[in-house]
């Protein structure tokens, strides 16, 4: 199957979709996600675990981060 | 895509003034939806990516460059949110089953079959290239435009996913 036999299969099998636009008014729904407060990621907490873990095991880099800030 | 709009009402945006983000939400939501749809091929789920795209955009907005259309720029931000969403739709099959299959119209019930299998198996990447190049057919310039990437990319990726439907579609007994 050439590349042009696979495109033409794939066009004739999957028929243009419906993209007339969204079925409802998305402004209030996007406020409200601007408005919600902001939630704390997975990552975000692994790297807070991951630091106090650094700081359990090597205090002495408490004094190092102190001397900087 | 909407004419690109002024630059007063970009600045403003910048600056976040809600009222002006709201214009260009209005301006530019049914062109990022047509996006979406085109990726992620099932109109509720291109709904949350709009807004999840508008919500991106807000959230980076002090990064947007006003020498640049915002036109091009909000298209990058709703492609990456597209292929975010087809990684989630990948974690949770009860989505991805409504994509090719749901397309109605087709004559050939096992091949559409054997269709939809053949795009579930591909890697997000690799899916939204294929659907944009061979289905959609659009430019594979304006495609390495949308994901940020080379056009070098573009035909690497077409090439592979390419490669992989033939597999797919000939494991299937489609040999056309």
């Amino acid at each position: 199957m050439t590349d042009d036999d696979l495109a033409r299969v794939l066009r004739a099998a999957i028929p243009p979709v419906d993209t007339g636009g969204p079925r409802s008014d998305l402004w209030s729904a996007l406020e409200r996600r601007l408005d919600a407060p902001p939630q704390w990621a997975w990552i975000d907490l692994g790297l807070a675990a991951a630091v106090v873990a650094a700081l359990v095991m090597f205090p002495d880099w408490i004094s190092l981060l102190v001397y900087h800030f | 895509m909407a004419a690109e709009p002024d630059a007063e009402v970009l600045a403003r945006f910048v600056q976040g003034e809600r009222e002006a983000f709201e214009r260009l939400f209005r301006e530019f939501e049914r062109d990022v939806f047509r996006w979406i749809v085109r990726i992620v091929r099932e109109p509720g789920a291109a709904e949350d990516v709009l807004v999840e795209t508008f919500w991106r955009a807000y959230r980076a907005r002090a990064r947007f460059d006003p020498s640049r259309t915002f036109g091009a720029w909000i298209r990058r931000i709703a492609t990456n949110a597209a292929l975010a969403q087809l990684r989630s739709m990948r974690r949770h099959p009860r989505w991805s089953d409504l994509d090719e299959r749901a397309a109605a119209g087709a004559s050939d019930r096992d091949l559409q079959e054997a269709i939809a299998i053949a795009f579930r198996s591909l890697p997000p990447d690799l899916l939204a290239v294929a659907r944009l190049a061979l289905i959609e057919q659009l430019p594979q310039a304006e495609i390495a435009d949308a994901l940020d990437v080379p056009i070098g990319t573009v035909k690497s990726r077409l090439f592979r996913a390419q490669r992989a439907l033939r597999d797919a579609l000939r494991q299937q007994g489609i040999q056309q």
